[in-house]
C-alpha cells in the first residue's frame, strides 16, 4: 500500500521533472542554434519526445535548416544521421483534434516562441485565465486533501486483519501507519505549496484543515490499533511499577529457630 | 505489559531448566558422608577374587555402612543399617574377608550381609530382645562348599543369655545355635582353623571378672570344652580386655594389669597366660595400649602392641610360638614424639606394620625390624589421629603403602607413600548450623563509597580522585594478569568467571561436636579450614556472619567468634548463664543486603533474656510450652500478646518471611491487564499447631505486631508422625502434611497446600487502606489499621513426604521463586517452580484465553515432581535437616546449601540463567568473527573506492 503510494508520488515527481526538463531543453535549444557544431551530440533524441515537445521542435524547423547548411559548407558532406533526416522531413500535420488539446495545467507558455502555441493562447480570453487556474488549483488541492481518507477503509481492514499480536509485521505496519500521517502533517504546507498563490491562499485554509483532519483520522486509526495491541498505558497494570509497597509503621522480629 | 506477559508465559512454559550434565560438579558439590568410621570396622578389602583392586569398607558411628574408592575417596555405595525402630546400643560391627563376596554388618539387633562390590543386600536378620555383640566370618574351608561366600558367626547378647549362631553365607539361615544361660556377660566370638570360641566374662567377687572361653564345634555348634582364665585381679569389665584376636592362626586375648606395668597374653584354647613386662622408657604414664594383629587365617602369628603416652608413642612386636603357645618379644619400634598410629596388613602369610607419625610413614615386616619403606609425609594436624588401616603392596624388594588415618573428628585421610591423596571430612555429618561468610575486602570499598556519599561534592570528588590514584598501584599487576585473564576467559570451561558475582562464597558450618568447617562452594565444596572450636559437644542455637567474622551463638548464652578466613576462634562466656531456647537476630533489609542490628537470647519460656532497648520493634518468640509470644523492646517480663492455639493444640513450628525477601511487583497482573494487589507485610507469622489426640493440625496466619489472627485453616486426620513443614515468602505460604481421608471430600496422602494473600478479591482494588502509604497494626480505625487478607488456596497431592521447605532468594526478587523441598524418602531435593503452585489455576476446566495469557493452566490434583525440578539430579543426598538459600549478585542465581547429614550445595536458577552467558557462547568465535569482518573491510575498502572512482570516469 505504502509502496504504491510512494510509487505514485515518484510518478508525479517524474512527471514534473519531465515538464521541467522540457523547459530547460527549450532554453537550451536556442543557444544550440547559435553554436551548432559543438552542442549537437547532446541534442535529445527525437524518438523519446512527447507530443508537446514535438510541437516545439516543429516550431524550430527553419532554424535547424540553417544549421544544416552550415555543417554542409564546412565539412565534406557525410551521410546525414537518421535523426537528422527525420528532423528535416516535416512532420505530418497534427490533426484538428490534436491541435485543440489545451495546455496541461501549470504549463506556462509565455516564453515559448512557437507560433501555433501563441495562436492557441491568443485564442483563449486573457481575462478568464487566472480564475480558471485558481479553480483548477483548488480542485487539485481538494483532491490532495481528500486523498488520505481514501486510504482509511483499506488501512482499517488491513489493521483489523493483521491481528493484535506483537509480531514484526504488525509492528511494522503500525509504524508505517503512524509515519504516513505524521509526515503528511509536517509537510502540510509543502503539499499545498504548488497551489498557493495570493488569490488562493484564503480558500486553501479550509482545504488544509480538511487535509489535517484526514491525516488525524489516519492517526486515530493508528492509535486504535496500538490500543488494540495493548501498547497504550491505559490500564492499572501499566502504572503498577510506579505504585509503592505499603510500609508498616511497626516492625516485628522473629526468633523461631 | 503485554510484553511482560509474553515473557512470563515463556517463563511458565519452561518453568525450570534442568541441570545440564556438564554443570554437574561445576555448579554443585556434594559431600556424601558416612560419619566417623569406627577403627575396628574399617578395612581394605578386595571385593572380588578376580580383581586385585581393593575398596575401603567402613561402618560409621551413625551405622552407615559404606564402601569408598581408595583412589579418590569417592563413595561407591552406602547403606544406613540402623533400623529406625530400635536405638543402636554402641558402635556397629563390620566384618569382611578377602575373596569373600560379602561384607557383614551389624548394628543393634540387626545383622545384614551386603554384596561387597555393588552393595546389594544378600540377607538380613533381626532379633527380638537382644543385640549383636560380635560377629566373625568363618574363614575355614569346607569341602562341601564351593562358593566364595563364607558363613557368619554372630554373638547375640540378651538380658540374661548369650547366644552364638552360625548363619549361612548365602541365605542367612541359622545353621546352629549355642545358648549360654549361665548369666555370664557375652563378650566376643573368635575362631581358629578348627574351633569356634565363645568368650564371656564370668563375674566374680568385687566387680572383677574371669574370662571364660568355651570352644564350640564349628559344624554342629556343640560345646567341646570350656576353660576359665585366672584374670580376676586385672579385669573389671569388657573394656579392660585390650584385644581378642580374631581368625588368626593363634587367636589371642590380651589384657594389661591396672597399673600398665605388664601385659597378659593368652592364646585362646590354652590355659597358659604369658606375662610380658612393659618396658616404659619414657617418663610419662601410658595412656593407651592397642594391639594390632593380622586377621587372616594363614598369616604369621605375630602381633604388635602400641603404647601411647601423653606426648609420644612406641610399639613392640611379639611372636607367638604355635606349638608351645609361648610369646616372645621380637623387636621394638622406637619412641617417637607426637602422634603415631599403626596399622596391620597382610601379603599372603607375611605381616606388615605401617606406622604413621607426624612427619613420616614407615613400613616394617613383622619378622624383622628392618624398615622396608620410609616416606616423609606431613601428617601432623591439630586433629588427633586415632587409628589407621593400611594396605601394603610389595614390588620386588620395595613396598608401597596406602594408609588411611582416622582422626578424632571423624575425618579420614588417605596417605599413599608420601602423598596425602584425599581427605573425607566426615565430621560434617554432624552439621547443625551453617552460614555464608561475608568477605572483608568488599566492606572497605563500601566504606569508601559511604564516605564519598556523605561528603560535599567537591570533597567527594577529591576523595574519589585520590582513591583512583591509590588504585593505580595495582595497575602493573592488572596489566600483567591481563593476557592470562583473556586467554583463560576464552579457554576456560566456564564462559564467565562468576566468582566475583558472589556465587563462590565460602560457607561456615558448625557441627554438633564442636568443630567448625569452612567450605569453598566455588571449588566443589573443598574444606578451606576446620577447627575444633569447642572441646566438647556444644549446643549451637544460631549462627550469623558479619564481614570477616562468624558468630556462633550457644545455648548457654555465650557465643564463639570465628574468623571466617583463618578459622581462629574465641569463646565469649555469657554474662550470666541461662539456658536459651533460641536466638533473636535483628536483621533489617538494607538495599540488597541485610543490616544486622544485634541479637538477644530467648529463654525456654519464650521471654527475651534481656530487654532489647536499642532496637525499635516487636519481637515474636515461641515458648517450649507451645505458645507464640509477642514482646516490646522495653519489657522482657510480660509479653504484649500471647497466642494460645485453640482446643488443646500446641505450637509445633512458626515461620516468618525471610529477612531478605524483596518484592519486585506489588501486584499480580491478570490477563485483562487489571491488577490483583498482593497482601505484603513483613510482620506475618505462620504458626503450625497440632493436637496430638485428635490428629488435628491448625495453620494460623498472625500479625507479628498485634498478634491478631489474619487467617486460619484446620486440617483433620493429620498423621503427626509424618513431617509437617511450612514455608513463607512474598505474599504466599505453603505447608505440607500427611492427611488421612476423614470426610468424603478429603483425600488420603501427602498434601502440599499453597495459599496466596491478596489485598482484595476485586482486581484494581487495594482494599480498605486504598492508596495509603503506611499502616499500623496497632490502630483500630478502619483507615489505617491492618485489614484481613483475601486468601486463595489450592492443595496438591504429592507422592512423598516433604521434610523441610525453603524458598529461593534472589537479589531483587524479580526471578520467579522456587519452593525448595527436601524429600527424605528419595534422598533428594526438589525445587518446585512457583508458577506450577499457583492457587489460581482453573479447576475442572481449561483456562480461558486471558488466564492462559497469565500463565495459568488447568489444575491437576496430583502434583508429579518433574525430573527437571530436582536440584540434586542423580545424587543421593541423605539426611538433610536444613536447606539455606542466599542471593548472589546475579539476579538469576540463588545459592542453595543443604546440610544435616550430607552436605550439598548448588546454584538454583529458577528463571534460567538469563544474565549469564551460557557455555554454548563462544568468545573465541565472536572475536574471530569481529577480526575477520574488520580484515574484510580493510581489504575491500580500497578496492571499492577504486571501483567507484573508475565508474565515475567511465560514465563521462
Amino acid at each position: 500500500m505504502e509502496r504504491r503510494k510512494r510509487r505514485e508520488k515518484k510518478r508525479k515527481k517524474r512527471g514534473s521533472r519531465a515538464e521541467w526538463s522540457g523547459q530547460l531543453r527549450r532554453k537550451e535549444t536556442s543557444p544550440v542554434c547559435k553554436n551548432p557544431p559543438v552542442i549537437f551530440p547532446r541534442f535529445p533524441f527525437p524518438h523519446a519526445v512527447t507530443p508537446i515537445e514535438s510541437l516545439e521542435i516543429v516550431g524550430l524547423d527553419h532554424e535547424l535548416h540553417s544549421v544544416d547548411s552550415v555543417i554542409m559548407s564546412t565539412l565534406p558532406p557525410p551521410p546525414p544521421p537518421q535523426w537528422v533526416v527525420a528532423l528535416n522531413s516535416p512532420m505530418p500535420r497534427p490533426s484538428k483534434a490534436a491541435t485543440s488539446i489545451p495546455d496541461p495545467p501549470g504549463f506556462t507558455s509565455s516564453n515559448t516562441k512557437g507560433g501555433k502555441q501563441r495562436q492557441q493562447q491568443d485564442k483563449r480570453p486573457a481575462t478568464k485565465k487566472p480564475e480558471e487556474t485558481d479553480a483548477l488549483k483548488l480542485k487539485k488541492a481538494w483532491e490532495i486533501a481528500i486523498a488520505p481518507s481514501k486510504q482509511l477503509p483499506m488501512q482499517a481492514i488491513m489493521m483489523y486483519m493483521s491481528g493484535n499480536s506483537l509480531q514484526i509485521f504488525s509492528i511494522m505496519m503500525v509504524l508505517m501507519l503512524f509515519k504516513g500521517p505524521i509526515q503528511g502533517l509536517i509537510n502540510t504546507n509543502a503539499a499545498f505549496a504548488k497551489y498557493e498563490s495570493p488569490s488562493t491562499r484564503a480558500r486553501l485554509v479550509g482545504v488544509k484543515a480538511v487535509y489535517v483532519l484526514m491525516q488525524l483520522l489516519l492517526l486515530a486509526l493508528g492509535v486504535w490499533k496500538v490500543n488494540g495491541m495493548g501498547l497504550l498505558p491505559t490500564t492499572r497494570s501499566d502504572w503498577l511499577a510506579w505504585e509503592s509497597e505499603r510500609q508498616p509503621l511497626e516492625r516485628a522480629f522473629f526468633a523461631f529457630k | 505489559m503485554r510484553l511482560q506477559a509474553a515473557v512470563l508465559a515463556a517463563v511458565c512454559a519452561t518453568p525450570a531448566v534442568a541441570i545440564f550434565t556438564d554443570e554437574v560438579n561445576h555448579i554443585d558439590f556434594h559431600h556424601a558422608l558416612l560419619g566417623a568410621p569406627s577403627p575396628d570396622s574399617t578395612f581394605f578389602l578386595k571385593p572380588s577374587s578376580a580383581s586385585n583392586a581393593s575398596l575401603l569398607y567402613t561402618l560409621s558411628d551413625r551405622s552407615i555402612l559404606g564402601a569408598v574408592n581408595p583412589r579418590d575417596g569417592s563413595l561407591v555405595w552406602r547403606h544406613n543399617i540402623s533400623q529406625s525402630a530400635s536405638p543402636v546400643g554402641g558402635a556397629g560391627l563390620l566384618r569382611g574377608l578377602d575373596g569373600n563376596n560379602a561384607v557383614v554388618g551389624a548394628a543393634g539387633d540387626y545383622i545384614s550381609s551386603w554384596g561387597a562390590q555393588d552393595g546389594k543386600l544378600i540377607w538380613d536378620q533381626q532379633f527380638d530382645g537382644g543385640h549383636v555383640s560380635d560377629i566373625e566370618l568363618l574363614e575355614m574351608e569346607e569341602a562341601t562348599k564351593s562358593s566364595d561366600s563364607r558363613d557368619t558367626i554372630a554373638l547375640i547378647s540378651g538380658k540374661s543369655f548369650g547366644s552364638v549362631r552360625r548363619f549361612d553365607g548365602d541365605s542367612g539361615a541359622v545353621k546352629w545355635e549355642y545358648i549360654d544361660e549361665s548369666g555370664d556377660v557375652p563378650f566376643q566370638v573368635s575362631s581358629s582353623p578348627t574351633e569356634v570360641f565363645y568368650i564371656s566374662l564370668q563375674s566374680g567377687m568385687l566387680k572383677s571378672s574371669k574370662i571364660k572361653v568355651t570352644a564350640l564345634d564349628p559344624v554342629t555348634g556343640q560345646q567341646t570344652r570350656q576353660l576359665v582364665l585366672n584374670s580376676e585381679s586385672d579385669i573389671t569389665g569388657p573394656e579392660s580386655v585390650l584385644f581378642v584376636g580374631a581368625n588368626t592362626a593363634s587367636p589371642l586375648i590380651v589384657w594389661a594389669d591396672k597399673s600398665h606395668k605388664s601385659l597378659k597374653i593368652n592364646v585362646i584354647g590354652t590355659k597358659q597366660i604369658s606375662s610380658v613386662v612393659i618396658d616404659n622408657t619414657s617418663d610419662e604414664e601410658i595412656r593407651q595400649i592397642t594391639v594390632h594383629a593380622p586377621h587372616k587365617l594363614n598369616s604369621l602369628p605375630h602381633f604388635l602392641v602400641h603404647f601411647k603416652t601423653g606426648s609420644g608413642a612406641w610399639a613392640e612386636v611379639y611372636h607367638v610360638d604355635l606349638k608351645s603357645a609361648a610369646v616372645t618379644k621380637a623387636y621394638q619400634l622406637p619412641y617417637l614424639k607426637g602422634q603415631s598410629v599403626v596399622a596391620t596388613s597382610n601379603i599372603d602369610a607375611n605381616v606388615y606394620f605401617t606406622r604413621v607419625s607426624d612427619s613420616e610413614a614407615t613400613v616394617v615386616s613383622s619378622a624383622s625390624h628392618g624398615i622396608l619403606g620410609r616416606w616423609n609425609v606431613d601428617a601432623s594436624s591439630p586433629d588427633l589421629s586415632q587409628a589407621a588401616v593400611a594396605e601394603v603392596v610389595a614390588k620386588g624388594k620395595s613396598v608401597a603403602a596406602r594408609t588411611v588415618v582416622l582422626r578424632e573428628s571423624g575425618d579420614w585421610q588417605l596417605i599413599r607413600n608420601d602423598q596425602i591423596e584425599w581427605t573425607r571430612p566426615e565430621g560434617l555429618i554432624e552439621a547443625v548450623a551453617a552460614v555464608w561468610a561475608e568477605a572483608e575486602e568488599k566492606e572497605d570499598l563500601a566504606h569508601e563509597l559511604e564516605v564519598e556519599g556523605h561528603d560535599s561534592i567537591h570533597g567527594a570528588y577529591i576523595h574519589r580522585v585520590k582513591r583512583h590514584l591509590r588504585d593505580l598501584q595495582h595497575l602493573p599487576e592488572w596489566v600483567k594478569d591481563l593476557p592470562e585473564r583473556i586467554i583463560s576467559s576464552i579457554l576456560a570451561d566456564e564462559v564467565t568467571n562468576l566468582d566475583s558475582f558472589g556465587v563462590a562464597k565460602p560457607v561456615v558450618v558448625a557441627t554438633r561436636t564442636g568443630r567448625v568447617y569452612a567450605l569453598d562452594t566455588g571449588r566443589q565444596g573443598s574444606v578451606l579450614w576446620s577447627v575444633q572450636a569447642s572441646e566438647k559437644a556444644w549446643d549451637v542455637k544460631d549462627i550469623s556472619a558479619r564481614p570477616g567474622q562468624v558468630t556462633i551463638y550457644l545455648g548457654d548464652g555465650g557465643y564463639v567468634l570465628v574468623n571466617s578466613s583463618t578459622g581462629a576462634s574465641s569463646y565469649q562466656p555469657p554474662v550470666e548463664a541461662t539456658k536459651l531456647h533460641s536466638i533473636a537476630n535483628f536483621m533489617v533489609p538494607d538495599g540488597a543486603s541485610l543490616l544486622r542490628l544485634g541479637a538477644v537470647g530467648i529463654q525456654e519460656n519464650g521471654s527475651p533474656a534481656t530487654p532489647f532497648e536499642d532496637i525499635t520493634g516487636f519481637l515474636v518468640t515461641t515458648s517450649n510450652n507451645g505458645r507464640v509470644l509477642g514482646w516490646i523492646e522495653s519489657d522482657n517480663k510480660t509479653p504484649v500478646w500471647e497466642f494460645v492455639p485453640p482446643s488443646g493444640q500446641k505450637v509445633l513450628q512458626a515461620t516468618a518471611r525471610p529477612a531478605h525477601d524483596p518484592v519486585a511487583s506489588i501486584g499480580k497482573v491478570l490477563g485483562n491487564r487489571s491488577v490483583l494487589y498482593k497482601y505484603l507485610s513483613p510482620n506475618l507469622v505462620l504458626v503450625t499447631a497440632v493436637n496430638e489426640k485428635d490428629h488435628v493440625a491448625g495453620f494460623y496466619l498472625l500479625d507479628g505486631v498485634s498478634g491478631k489472627v489474619l487467617h486460619s485453616v484446620t486440617q483433620a486426620g493429620v498423621d503427626l508422625a509424618q513431617p509437617i513443614t511450612s514455608a513463607m515468602s512474598e505474599n504466599w505460604f505453603a505447608y505440607s502434611f500427611f492427611g488421612d481421608a476423614v470426610g468424603e471430600s478429603s483425600a488420603k496422602g501427602y498434601q502440599l497446600v499453597i495459599s496466596e494473600l491478596y489485598e482484595s478479591s476485586i482486581p484494581n482494588d487495594r482494599g480498605p487502606l486504598d492508596a495509603a502509604g503506611n499502616y499500623s497494626s496497632l490502630h483500630s480505625s478502619s483507615t489505617d489499621s491492618l485489614p484481613l487478607p483475601h486468601v486463595v488456596s489450592q492443595s496438591f497431592m504429592i507422592a512423598e513426604p516433604i521434610a523441610h521447605m525453603t524458598v529461593t532468594q534472589t537479589r531483587q526478587g524479580i526471578t520467579t521463586r522456587q519452593l525448595v523441598c527436601t524429600l527424605p524418602s528419595s534422598n533428594s531435593i526438589v525445587g518446585i517452580p512457583r508458577p506450577v503452585l499457583d492457587p489460581r489455576r482453573p479447576v475442572d476446566r481449561d483456562p480461558t484465553s486471558s488466564e492462559a495469557e497469565e500463565g495459568l493452566f488447568r489444575y491437576m490434583p496430583f502434583l508429579d515432581f518433574d525430573g527437571k525440578w530436582y536440584l540434586t539430579h542423580a545424587r543421593d543426598v541423605a539426611g538433610i535437616n536444613d536447606v539455606l538459600s542466599r542471593p548472589t549478585m546475579l539476579e538469576s542465581t540463588s545459592l542453595i546449601l543443604a546440610y544435616g547429614g550430607d552436605v550439598f550445595g548448588t546454584r538454583a536458577t529458577p528463571s534460567q540463567a538469563f544474565d549469564v552467558l551460557g557455555k554454548s557462547f563462544s568468545k573465541l568465535q565472536l572475536v574471530l568473527t569481529v577480526v575477520a569482518l574488520t580484515g574484510g573491510v580493510i581489504f575491500l575498502a580500497p578496492i571499492t573506492r577504486k571501483k567507484q572512482v573508475n565508474l565515475l570516469w567511465k560514465a563521462t
